[in-house]
């Protein structure tokens, strides 16, 4: 299709403007700005597929808004034709075809002339000005990109994108270096992290080495304090062997100076100052030994001429030694007559308190009187048994006759107000009352019911009546027929009657006959319509009435049963629903027939109370013969005849109880007496036989103090002749004693001489000087061995050190006590301190322990180890992704390289004549809605890094490839280019120039729209004049102005 | 002298960790299990100290490097120092002789040998001599192996020179009174999965006749082994189950050892090989073996399972017999990829250049690790994996009947294993 007209009505600034196209070959329309190119493109792209409302109306048209019309005269195959399309208000307006022939309207959509395109395809690729062109994205569209792009890959182009996708995913999972993520990525984070850990951990290798010199310095310092240790010990040893071989040095040259100062003495008695001492002092212990014995013999035989007087006589010895003898035997014999008194004394007070509980009556005597044997106490309990089950019985009966009495009085009041709610009338009176009301309400039922069947029936008739009752009004045309029918009958008639009469008889007659036939039939037609109407109508009425007939005798005998059952003569007292009433009724029957139950219950309680008042009577009659055989056994015991049976076998327990404690005292007085009479008779014996002693003034009732002190005597007695023997025996010895003490002094004053005479002394002064001079001597040679085994001693345990005697001379006691102190404080000091240094190194040796038994760098190294393992599989999987991945990318250059779309090597070849061979390879990646090109030297680049002017030169050429390839596929629209050179420079813009002309050349329909004149004069000088569009001003409205191009 | 005792022991390597243990198929290492596996090399090392008392030789040779510098650690240094002075209190003289002259220039300061220990080789002393209650018993040097190399040690390698006094004239295989031992016997604990089977050191022992006997004495905690598996299509998982745990029982185990490391090796085909793949099944299978305990009071812990398919995958088709199409490429995608993979790892070190340079491009900061890693890979194996991995991406997700991803949940482990 080509266009060779362009017819504006009206469109944007323009007004019946025509301009003539050439049909084949490149138009140029040059105009100024504003000169309305742009609207004439519009105005060409709105005839084909209709105008839009942003499809070039100028909003500040006043008239007309949104109006368009116009034509475009077309070429094609079928002819020269013109397509008109007019648009109001916005709307994109009716095309229509004209021919020579008609006028025929064109479908919405213009397939018919554009062959496939559509607006949209036809808007980017066939008219587009500068700012369309750049946009690349209109080439992304699936109607651009199936010529561009080739959006059917065929299997094995799918099969490439597809296996790269994969592959690529695959790469991007395990690593992708631009994101930095990936498996692989976290596990070299992880690495890394872990690697710098163990470099951190290095330090303790630092700190290792820093505690071994601390380790190494400690043992020395200890080295150090062992060797001063040891220095200042064997210095504190020196001043201690001094110290110590000092005192017995200088004890010998003390001695030995003393010993030579001592007269000598040869021979002395050992111990002869003891010696001696000892001897006179035994001397003078035996002579004053010897005084005291012979004054002791002295005393003693005097003691034994002269005895103390006051002895018992001989002759009452034996009978008092018999009665002292008996002592313990009367002692029990008191205790025992005592204990008898006591238990007789405590029966008689129990006894007493027993008969005081009976009674003030009861005596001993009485007590004993009374007969309590087991005989006497059966008949007294089964006597009080039976009294008891006697008023136990009589209490039974007067309890449920007072039970039956409540229960009878209580019934009988409730059935009294039941009957009194009834009235006089008896419970079978009421009862029968009740169920005759039933009756009634049964009956006054059945009545409403056929009363509202009645109404509802009624209601039925009277609508039969109504519906029925319209049928009997015939339509009016029938009735105006049959009117028109009586009325032609009573003419006819009346005209036969004249005819019959003024002319003819038979004519008459016949009038007359059409008349009456015509009436008849009127007559015969109303009632054949009306009569079963009115038969239906009449049978309707009369069953209404018989049914209100009906209802109204029911109503009556509704109200009738009203009043019986309300009692209200009046008929105003309103009844409540039947069945309530119903309901009512039945529980009033059932409270009766209740009723008639109690009143059965109370007969029967009535016949029960007489019975049990009988046996009230019986049981009266038992408890009086109980009561009197039990007071005359009362009476016989001695027991009150007002005690109960209870306090009577209490009263008798009291009474065997008295008698017990009379027999117990009975038996205690017995006893007592017979103790008695023995105490009593010995008594006498001892009293006279104290009378006849006559000692000390006794006191006579008491034989056991007698006794006593009868005992007394006779020890005393015995102690005496004891003593008497032993006197005699000590004077004899010490008489004898006496004699040796003599003796001894006589041999000790020998010895004394012969020791003085020993000791080389006359008297005792001189022996004791002697003796004086010798021990001295002796002691001081003790002392001089002593200290010479002392420094023998001192000097073995220090071998190593030697005795210099003009130390020992200079040597002061103090000065060297002072040494020895201020060297043991140094020693304690130097232990100290190395108590510390081993402390210290123990501690340090502890830390090099945790630091060598430090296993975090094996745990991090054994994780290291482990994720180099999966690093290096991951890396292997990796190089096997990229690997593909480059493989792929060639597998898929080949394949593109070799299936490109034939528009895009179109694009090509002129994308290389408008950059003149700068740019000569263009195509799009397998799968992807993207162009690349690729420059002289082979380097691609996407089409956004290109330069503006090169990016225009592209897409031009992109779109020139397209309408070709469309062409090629015999869809041909004119092109319509809107200054899209215009950033070209000179030399591209004139290869642009030649390229369109060359287009144009071989068919392609081209308008090309410029407002540059250098454009327009190069289109010029290839032999294409430009049209220049006129000049125009805002046509006023209403009135057109014509211009013509050219 | 009734004959002279010691122990020789190589690379102890104390302290170090044990590499290519984790695997993608490994599971989580249980803590009692890792606890072992972290003091694989101390506990080694106890043991030939233990050992050393229990035959009560007259000294330790320690060959190689007793701990690793790079290890940068205490523990490993301390724990050789604990143990020599275990030996002290039995006056046992220890001699040490590394490979490295450097190594003891990283030696932690702080550290200091007993006096039983003996330093040999270049800056150090170059003989040391062994005497007991007075008597020199023997004078251990470092072999010469340039003078001793052509009689007694292949070329090239050196070794233990034992000079005997007591012993002459020796028997035939040490005249002179010397003895020489290579110095490269096995380490004392396994530290990689090559290192297959029970390790130890050696006692060795010279009798009065000058007869030489060397005994193995294992000492490793920490096992290492590998067994290959063939299945056939009808092997059923139970007997594959039973298989590998027949397997276990029939490994004689040392009573030093508490963990065995495994690895798989199956090769086959089939539906169980198949479902191997997943990586579900195969940790239930592999725990399953773990539970049944084939050898009591040793922890079995599998690090590896590699899948090796006996018969050519069905996909992709790397012969060319799909053909080529018009524009030369081959008409199976998949078939051409590998072929192109092929050609890319002809030249292995450039590939692998080529893939780091993709990785550089990013500028990222672990350029050195990567290089590192890169550095040791098999571009075998990358090819390999590249070429099976081809099935997956090329082919999509399959689905095997009891509805396993076939494909696409083996990809990370088959690489890695």
């Amino acid at each position: 299709m080509k266009l060779t007209e362009i017819q504006i009505d009206r469109h944007g600034i323009w007004r019946n403007l025509t301009l003539p196209v050439r049909a084949n070959g490149l138009s140029v329309f040059y105009g100024p700005n504003e000169a309305g190119k742009s609207s004439l493109r519009k105005f060409i792209r709105g005839v084909l597929f209709g105008f839009s409302t942003h499809g070039g109306q100028p909003e500040s048209s006043v008239e007309g808004r949104f109006s368009a019309a116009g034509s475009l005269q077309i070429e094609d195959s079928s002819g020269i034709r013109r397509l008109h399309r007019a648009a109001v208000a916005g709307a994109a307006g009716d095309a229509r075809l004209i021919t020579d022939e008609a006028a025929v309207p064109v479908s919405a959509s213009p397939h018919g002339l554009a062959g496939e395109i559509d607006e949209q395809l036809f808007d980017r690729i066939f008219a587009v000005d500068l700012r369309e062109l750049c946009e690349i994205n209109s080439l992304s569209g699936d109607d651009v990109a199936r010529h561009l792009f080739g959006l059917s890959l065929g299997s094995r182009g799918q099969q490439i994108v597809e296996a790269k996708k994969r592959i690529e995913d695959h790469r991007a999972n395990l690593a992708d270096p631009v994101q930095q993520t990936g498996e692989l990525w976290e596990l070299l984070a992880q690495h890394a992290a872990r690697t710098k850990r163990l470099g951190e951990l290095a330090s303790l290798r630092d700190r290792h080495t820093e505690w071994s010199l601390r380790r190494d310095q400690l043992e020395r310092e200890i080295a150090d304090l062992r060797g001063r240790h040891s220095g200042t010990g064997e210095q504190l040893r020196g001043h201690v062997f001094l110290e110590r071989a000092w005192g017995p040095w200088n004890r010998i040259r003390e001695c030995k100076t003393e010993l030579d100062s001592l007269p000598e003495v040869v021979d002395f008695p050992e111990r002869g100052i003891e010696r001696l001492e000892k001897i006179d002092g035994e001397i003078a212990a035996a002579a004053e030994r010897r005084d005291s014995l012979v004054a002791e013999a002295r005393h003693l035989r005097d003691e034994i001429l002269h005895p103390a007087a006051g002895a018992l006589s001989r002759r009452h010895a034996a009978a008092v030694q018999g009665f002292v003898e008996q002592r313990g035997w009367l002692a029990g014999l008191k205790r025992q007559r005592d204990a008898a008194q006591l238990k007789a004394d405590e029966c008689q007070i129990e006894f007493e308190a027993t008969s005081e509980r009976l009674g003030a009556d009861w005596s001993a005597t009485r007590v004993a009187a009374t007969d309590i044997s087991a005989a006497a106490e059966m008949r007294l309990s089964g006597t009080a048994e039976s009294f008891r089950a006697a008023v136990k019985r009589r209490t039974a009966i007067k309890r449920n006759c007072r039970r039956l009495r409540e229960v009878y009085c209580q019934l009988n009041e409730t059935l009294a107000e039941s009957l009194h709610d009834l009235g006089s009338n008896s419970i079978d009176e009421a009862l029968a009352l009740a169920r005759a009301r039933i009756a009634r309400i049964d009956k006054l039922a059945a009545l409403r019911l056929r009363e509202s069947e009645l109404s509802q029936r009624l209601a039925g008739l009277e609508y039969e009546q109504e519906r029925i009752t319209p049928h009997l009004n015939l339509p009016r045309w029938v009735h105006l027929v049959l009117g028109v029918f009586a009325f032609m009958g009573v003419i006819l008639a009346g005209w036969g009657l004249v005819a019959g009469v003024s002319t003819s008889g038979i004519a008459g007659a016949i009038y007359a006959m059409l008349g009456i036939t015509c009436g008849g039939l009127a007559w015969g037609l109303k009632i054949q319509y009306e009569g079963d109407a009115g038969n239906r109508l009449a049978g309707v009425e009369g069953a209404i009435s018989a049914a209100r007939l009906e209802t109204r005798s029911v109503q009556s005998a509704i109200g009738g049963l009203t009043i019986e059952l309300t009692g209200d003569r009046t008929g105003r007292a309103a009844l409540g629903d039947v069945p309530d009433l119903l309901i009512e009724a039945q529980q009033k029957i059932a409270e009766l027939i209740q009723s008639g139950v109690q009143q059965g219950r109370l007969r029967a309680l009535r016949k029960k109370r007489a019975s049990l008042r009988k046996k009230l009577h019986t049981a009266h009659l038992e408890v009086g013969t109980a009561r009197q055989n039990w007071t005359d056994l009362l009476s016989k015991i001695g027991f009150p005849q007002t005690l109960s049976s209870d306090e009577a076998l209490a009263s008798w327990q009291l009474l065997a109880e008295a008698a017990d404690r009379l027999r117990a005292w009975k038996e205690a007085g017995r006893e007592l007496q017979m103790v008695d009479g023995i105490w009593v008779n010995y008594r006498q014996r001892i009293v006279e036989l104290a009378r006849r002693i006559d000692t000390d003034p006794l006191d006579a009732n008491e034989p056991l103090d007698i006794l006593a002190q009868w005992e007394e005597l006779l020890v005393t007695i015995d102690r005496r002749r004891d003593d008497r023997h032993e006197q005699r025996t000590r004077l004899r010895l010490k008489q004898r004693e006496a004699g040796e003490f003599r003796k001894r002094v006589e041999d000790l004053k020998l010895k004394r001489n012969a020791l003085l005479m020993q000791g080389g002394a006359a008297s005792r002064d001189e022996f004791e000087e002697r003796a004086r001079s010798f021990a001295r001597r002796t002691f001081l040679e003790d002392q001089l061995q002593d200290a010479e085994h002392d420094l023998d001693a001192a000097c073995t345990s220090h071998t190593d050190l030697a005795l210099v005697e003009e130390d020992l001379d200079r040597f002061d006691a103090a000065q060297n006590s002072e040494c020895i102190e201020t060297l043991r404080m140094e020693v304690a000091d130097l232990d100290r301190d190395l108590e510390r240094a081993f402390e210290h190194l123990a501690s340090v040796k502890r830390e090099i322990d945790a630091l060598e038994n430090d296993s975090q760098g094996t745990q991090l190294r054994f994780e290291i180890a482990q994720l180099d393992d999966r690093l290096r599989a991951l890396a292997g999987e990796w190089v096997v992704c990229e690997s593909a991945a480059q493989t792929i990318d060639e597998l898929r250059r080949d394949f593109e390289r070799v299936h490109q779309p034939e528009a895009l090597a179109d694009a090509a070849k002129m994308l290389a004549r408008l950059t003149n061979g700068k740019y000569r390879s263009l195509w799009a990646p397998l799968g992807e809605r993207r162009l690349l090109v690729s420059d002289d030297q082979g380097r691609s680049f996407p089409v956004q890094s290109l330069s503006r002017g090169t990016r225009e030169q592209l897409l031009l050429a992109v779109r020139l490839a397209v309408v070709r390839e469309l062409s090629r596929q015999g869809i041909s629209l004119p092109m319509i280019l809107d200054d899209v050179i215009v950033n070209f420079d000179e030399e591209r813009a004139r290869a642009a120039v030649e390229l369109l002309q060359e287009l144009a050349t071989q068919g392609q329909q081209i308008l090309f729209f410029t407002c540059h004149k250098h454009l327009a004069d190069m289109f010029a000088a290839h032999g294409v004049d430009p049209i220049h569009l006129p000049g125009h001003t805002d046509p006023a409205p209403g009135r057109d102005e014509q211009r013509l191009a050219g | 002298m009734d004959s002279f005792r010691c122990i020789h022991a190589a690379r102890l390597l104390l302290d170090h960790q044990l590499r290519g243990l984790h695997s993608a198929i490994a599971g989580e290492i249980a803590p009692d299990v890792r606890k072992i596996i972290q003091d694989a090399t101390l506990l080694a090392f106890e043991q030939i100290i233990e050992q050393a008392l229990a035959h009560d030789v007259h000294c330790v040779l320690v060959s190689g490097d007793c701990f690793d510098p790079a290890d940068r650690g205490l523990r490993g240094p301390a724990a050789l120092v604990r143990g020599i002075a275990r030996l002290a209190e039995h006056d046992i003289p220890v001699i040490l002789q590394a490979d490295r002259s450097e190594l003891w220039s990283s030696w932690p300061a702080g550290l200091r040998f007993p006096p039983n220990t003996h330093r040999i080789g270049p800056g150090q002393a170059a003989s040391v001599s062994i005497a007991r209650a007075g008597k020199l018993l023997a004078t251990i040097a470092v072999d010469d192996a340039a003078q001793h190399s052509a009689k007694h040690l292949p070329a090239g390698r050196k070794g233990w020179h034992i000079h005997l006094p007591a012993f002459h004239p020796l028997g035939t295989n040490a005249p002179a009174g010397t003895i020489h031992l290579p110095n490269e016997c096995e380490p004392a604990q396994g530290l990689g999965p090559n290192e297959i089977g029970p390790h130890g050191c050696q006692l060795i022992e010279i009798d009065a006749k000058g007869e030489l006997r060397q005994t193995f004495v294992p000492t490793a905690p920490v096992r290492w082994e590998r067994f290959a598996i063939e299945l056939s299509p009808q092997t059923h998982r139970d007997d594959l189950l039973q298989e590998m745990a027949s397997r276990l029982e029939q490994t004689r185990r040392q009573t030093c050892e508490k963990v065995w490391l495994f690895a798989w090796n199956v090769t086959g085909a089939g539906q169980l090989f198949e479902r191997l793949e997943n990586r579900s099944f195969r940790d239930e299978l592999l725990a399953d073996v773990a539970d049944l305990d084939p050898v009591p009071g040793v922890r079995i812990h599998t690090h590896a399972l590699r899948l090796s398919p006996s018969m050519p995958a069905l996909r992709p088709i790397i012969e060319r017999e799909a053909g080529f199409n018009s524009q030369g490429l081959a008409n199976d995608l998949a078939a051409e990829f590998a072929m192109r993979m092929d050609e890319r790892f002809a030249d292995p070190e450039r590939a692998i250049n080529a893939c780091l340079a993709g990785w550089a491009q990013a500028g990222e900061p672990w350029q050195d690790k990567m290089e590192s890693l890169f550095a040791e890979l098999d571009a075998g194996e990358v090819a390999h994996d590249a070429r099976r991995l081809a099935m997956h991406w090329f082919a999509g997700p399959q689905l095997d009947q009891h509805g396993f991803d076939v494909h696409g949940l083996d990809v990370s482990g088959e690489l890695s294993s």
